[in-house]
């Protein structure tokens, strides 16, 4: 039934933000190198390497920080294989398949590599611009190795991170590093409620897919999707309520204090230690200090 | 519409950052102020309400299916200044948590769904909606216009900072280094698939939710 497929789809986005909550909250409590890290000092460096990889340019680069995700990832017992498809999977490939037009002379002109196909003569449409010879060219080429890589290195250490760290952990971790704790608690009660709403998502589909004997029209199943969303919203607007009388009656007003406990071992400062020299040492490598 | 990390370069992602920076800042004083001790139940059931408003599949033709990104429908159920924040909070949970965004394009994310997107479809909803009665026709088509001008607009910001990532971020010989399609490729490509199609589902899935709560709750439209 094709015109229930929204159903289903429905029901598989849901099944997967659980699956992956739990899949990380499993690898997190591993004992690995990346989760004995205080996640102050990991939230820090991650950071730190995102936006360094962001400022390279050379694929060799990337490709080495790629690689050393990977080591990363199995010193902290999460299974390559699993977290390989986790990165490269979905997005870098996406990200190629999009890239691939850009290869070409038609998006990026350049120094010709490889002639695909010569039309009789070149058209021009306004600011589009078909040559007689399409072809592949070296700045399109080593464009495309760049973008993939950086794609592919950013997801790295994303993946990485929330891999190995818990959830509320990122979130105490952020408020020790500054982030207003108004922010820190609503990311917090976000994360937290989430998985409520989500459970409600997952009963009304599944009561509904149950009692499905023929589909609606198209528009007869927007306006059941609509009239969900609308059910939520007020079950979010009651929730909310209740959890502010709650929280009133546990002598909540308005002033947020957390329990926040961190402590840094020698591991944190050789950890802190090798990401800035990595840092520096491809920053100098990109820039020829090394030649 | 998620930006990934790896597509913008840092002078984009940086100054993304810093414009949608003071808009958190005025949010917050500005919630701070009216919600007071209230505030972080709020924001983040309505957070949690847009991140889940977003993973609603919305049956379009022939058993294809899109999703809404609810932007204008909370604008209008809480308020624009909230929506800001809630709408930021479910995207930045989406970055770090799920890798749906990136966690560098968070602040280019946030202005173009957040920021630009809830106040363009509040301000049109506000205009068309004018000082019309809850049960008012004006009510559901304000709402269907603004979600369909907010959707339409995040995505046009979408695309013009990519389309700019080869004129501002190449070497000397043209290569380009983030995101590799020019304006003239990246606007049509983002932009038309909104403008012919998923602005119509944004706008057609706001207006039945509040065609809903005319119908049975109208409070919450109060």
């Amino acid at each position: 039934m094709t015109r229930t497929r929204f159903l289903d789809k429905t029901l598989l986005a849901v099944a997967q933000v659980a699956e992956r909550s739990f899949f990380s909250e499993e690898h997190a409590r591993m004992k690995g190198l990346l989760q004995s890290l205080d996640v102050r000092i990991k939230l820090l460096t991650f950071l730190f390497l995102l936006v360094l990889i962001s400022f390279l340019h050379l694929p060799l680069s990337l490709w080495c920080l790629s690689g050393a995700a990977v080591v990363l990832a199995v010193a902290s017992r999460i299974p390559p294989g699993l977290y390989l498809v986790r990165v490269w999977f979905i997005v870098p490939l996406v990200s190629a398949a999009i890239a691939l037009p850009a290869l070409l002379n038609i998006v990026t002109p350049g120094e010709p590599l490889w002639v695909v196909v010569t039309l009789e003569r070149s058209y021009t449409w306004g600011p589009y611009v078909l040559p007689q010879e399409i072809a592949v060219t070296r700045q399109g080429l080593w464009g495309g190795i760049v973008f993939i890589a950086r794609v592919g290195a950013s997801l790295s250490f994303a993946v990485l991170l929330t891999m190995t760290t818990r959830w509320p952990d990122i979130f105490a971790g952020l408020r020790a590093l500054l982030v207003p704790r108004i922010f820190v608690m609503t990311l917090s009660m976000t994360n937290r409620y989430l998985f409520v709403f989500l459970r409600l998502v997952q009963d009304m589909y599944r009561a509904r897919k149950s009692r499905t004997i023929h589909a609606l029209s198209a528009s007869g199943e927007r306006g059941w999707v609509a009239s969900r969303i609308g059910v939520i919203f007020r079950r979010s607007v009651e929730m909310s309520n209740d959890i502010y009388l709650a929280m009133l009656s546990r002598g909540y007003h308005g002033e947020i204090i957390t329990l926040d406990r961190f402590r840094t071992s020698t591991i944190d400062h050789v950890w802190l230690v090798a990401i800035i020299t990595l840092g520096s040492v491809l920053l100098a490598f990109e820039r020829g200090l090394f030649r | 519409m998620h930006i990934p990390d790896g597509y913008l370069g840092p002078a984009t992602y940086g100054t993304m950052y810093a414009v949608t920076l003071p808009f958190w800042a005025a949010a917050s004083w500005k919630l701070n102020r009216t919600l007071k001790a209230k505030q972080a139940p709020f924001l983040a059931i309505g957070a949690a309400f847009s991140f889940v408003i977003m993973m609603f599949n919305i049956p379009i033709i022939g058993g294809t299916t899109g999703h809404a990104t609810g932007a204008t429908l909370i604008a209008v159920l809480i308020g624009p200044w909230a929506a800001l924040i809630a709408v930021s909070v479910a995207l930045i949970i989406q970055a770090i948590l799920f890798g749906d965004g990136g966690i560098t394009a968070i602040g280019a994310n946030c202005f173009n769904m957040a920021v630009a997107g809830v106040f363009a479809g509040y301000g049109v909803y506000r205009v068309v909606a004018g000082a019309a009665g809850v049960q008012s026709a004006r009510r559901w088509l304000g709402a269907a216009v603004g979600a369909y001008v907010s959707l339409n607009l995040s995505a046009l910001l979408t695309a013009v900072q990519l389309g700019i990532q080869p004129l501002l971020e190449h070497t000397p010989d043209g290569q380009p280094l983030y995101s590799p399609f020019p304006l003239s490729i990246a606007v049509p490509a983002v932009a038309l698939e909104h403008l012919f199609l998923f602005g119509f589902v944004e706008a057609a899935v706001t207006a039945l939710v509040i065609r809903y709560f005319q119908k049975n709750d109208p409070e919450m439209l109060g």
